[in-house]
């Protein structure tokens, strides 16, 4: 159980140098003052809240993916990097347990954030709006958050592990973190409109949504939103669409960091 | 059982061949010295050793273990000084240690460990502010813990105060006394000297030789120096020491001969000097260092 001595130096050293309790902060006071400002209007006067949803959800799309890569792409890559690997490797630590254990790591400070940050906002919009904010947004959002986080925690550790420098692991992170959050919505559309000769096509193939469903951004979406009633996460009621956006965030969650580690194991440090 | 095992080992790093060919047995309780110029593959192996790297070709095998295969099962048996390492961040000495015991599963005091590598009273700072000699202090002590069957240390005496160097000796003899193998490379002669029962020489990423040092004497022949005091200078006793084989004489100073020759011949040397009739008052031998036998073996000051 040795991955478990990782993680806890990992929630040691991320608490002592000011990454957990910064991350935190940074995340609650953000969804504090959207639930501050937009709480009155979006939960009083009847509102369901989709408008705060919309805002709150939007605002975790990019901070969660973009704070997820930063502190991921340096877990092994950085101790790899400066010699601290070369210390831990030399206890009866398995590499297996030192990427598993950064990784539980990481995923303490990502899910605390998270779950701090979505209490933080609604209670104060609630408090605002003299209206409780439903559970049900709040489930969706820590859902959305989580499984977000999760996913692009998977791509950052794969690359640092995959990765021996820090400059190379961060600039493919960041490349990941943009790709994509953003690219990925318009990438497969522009495509397909070069391919039919810039002339807009009445309907998409059935594959798209397929392609679409890739990003671990939408593929949350598709996931989570068949059980609410909010939009703002691009949900489907297509069953096999949902399947497989399943697949997709298994990939991003447990395969993709797998298969970085099965080549760590069988590299020089 | 033999305590390390290299069969046929090849390491090359792209086009750079590090090591070739390596064959080489560590005894249990033996303490092996390892010795080399730069660059000579000697980290290399050390990396082989406890899988920080794997081998191009050949087989490594650790206390009965593939290293390759089980290499936390080596790492449970084995106390490891790295190169190039560095403390974790935010860490005290401390909590190194408390790592290092709960990731053995051990028992022990770390007080007591950071006391035994001179470290006793700096536990509560933080490791990554500790001096370079502080450093290599407390990941020795981390080797350390739990007395492991062997221990494998590269450079151990890197950035050690004379007394850090001292203590540093004390602990390998004391390893070596409770019955422990203990491999370490060093750039310190005198040290790999004092401690080591054998000593392998890589030049090139090949094993030059590997033997005891006073095999290593006998094999390369490399001469020492004997100076032989006389109540009085005799002539004759300088002609019959320049009539022996293999005997120079390198200087005449006053009633004080001193000679150049290999070990076997100074009995001879004294004995012709009595025979030619002159009493010996005192002599002094000055055998060949372990540097003048690296010297003589890979033509490189270490």
């Amino acid at each position: 159980m040795s991955w478990r001595l990782v993680a806890r130096q990992g929630v040691r050293e991320s608490w002592r140098n000011w990454e957990l309790p910064g991350t935190i902060i940074a995340f609650a006071l953000i969804f504090g003052l959207i639930g501050y400002w937009t709480g009155p209007a979006a939960l009083g006067s009847g509102n369901d809240g989709s408008a705060l949803f919309g805002l709150l959800a939007g605002t975790m799309l990019v901070l969660v993916p973009a704070t997820a890569v930063t502190i991921a792409h340096d877990d092994v890559a950085g101790r790899r990097e400066d010699g601290r690997l070369r210390l831990l490797l030399g206890q009866p630590i398995s590499r297996r347990s030192i990427v598993l254990g950064q990784y539980l790591a990481t995923v303490v400070t990502i899910v605390s954030a998270v779950l701090v940050a979505v209490s933080t906002g609604l209670f104060i919009a609630s408090v605002r709006a003299g209206e409780l904010a439903p559970p049900e947004m709040a489930a969706t959002l820590v859902g959305a958050g989580v499984l977000m986080g999760l996913s692009y925690l998977g791509i950052g550790i794969a690359i640092s592990t995959a990765l021996k420098t820090t400059n190379f692991s961060g600039t493919l992170a960041f490349a990941a973190f943009l790709g994509f959050t953003f690219v990925w919505q318009v990438l497969p559309r522009s495509l397909l409109w070069v391919v039919d000769r810039f002339v807009d096509v009445p309907s998409n193939p059935w594959w798209l949504v397929y392609v679409d469903t890739m990003s671990p951004v939408l593929a949350t979406g598709r996931l989570i939103a068949p059980g609410t009633s909010y939009e703002a996460l691009a949900g489907t009621d297509d069953v096999t669409v949902t399947a497989f956006a399943g697949v997709v965030l298994c990939w991003w969650i447990v395969v993709l960091p797998m298969l970085a580690l099965m080549r760590f194991e069988r590299t020089d440090l | 059982m033999p305590a390390i095992e290299l069969d046929g080992v090849s390491k090359a790093f792209g086009n750079v061949v590090a090591l070739r060919d390596l064959d080489l047995t560590v005894d249990s309780g033996e303490v092996f010295g390892f010795l080399g110029p730069n660059g000579a593959g000697k980290s290399t192996t050390i990396d082989l050793l406890i899988d920080y790297a794997r081998p191009t070709h050949g087989d490594v095998t650790v206390l009965g273990h593939d290293v390759q295969s089980d290499p936390v099962a080596v790492r449970r048996k084995t106390g490891i000084l790295p190169e190039g390492y560095r403390p974790m961040r935010e860490t005290t000495g401390r909590e190194h240690v408390e790592f290092a015991i709960e990731a053995r599963n051990a028992d022990a005091d770390p007080d007591a460990v950071l006391e035994r590598v001179g470290l006793a009273g700096e536990g509560k700072r933080e490791a990554s502010g500790y001096s370079k000699g502080m450093a290599q202090r407390l990941a020795l002590g981390m080797a350390l813990v739990d007395d492991p069957e062997l221990l494998i240390l590269d450079e151990p005496s890197t950035g050690l105060d004379p007394h850090g160097v001292r203590r540093m000796r004390e602990i390998v003899s004391d390893a070596a006394d409770r019955g422990a193998t203990v491999f370490f490379s060093s750039h310190i002669l005198e040290q790999v000297e004092a401690v080591a029962d054998r000593v392998g020489i890589l030049r090139d990423g090949e094993l030059l030789t590997v033997d005891s040092i006073d095999g290593l004497r006998e094999s390369v022949g490399v001469e020492g120096q004997l100076s032989i005091t006389l109540d009085g200078l005799v002539d004759g006793a300088v002609d019959a020491v320049r009539a022996l084989d293999g005997v120079t004489v390198v200087g005449v100073d006053g009633s004080t001969i001193t000679v150049s020759c290999s070990d076997a011949r100074k009995v001879a040397v004294v004995d012709a000097v009595r025979r030619d009739g002159a009493t010996v008052v005192d002599f002094e031998t000055d055998e060949s260092s372990l540097e003048d036998l690296f010297v003589a073996t890979t033509g490189e000051t270490a």
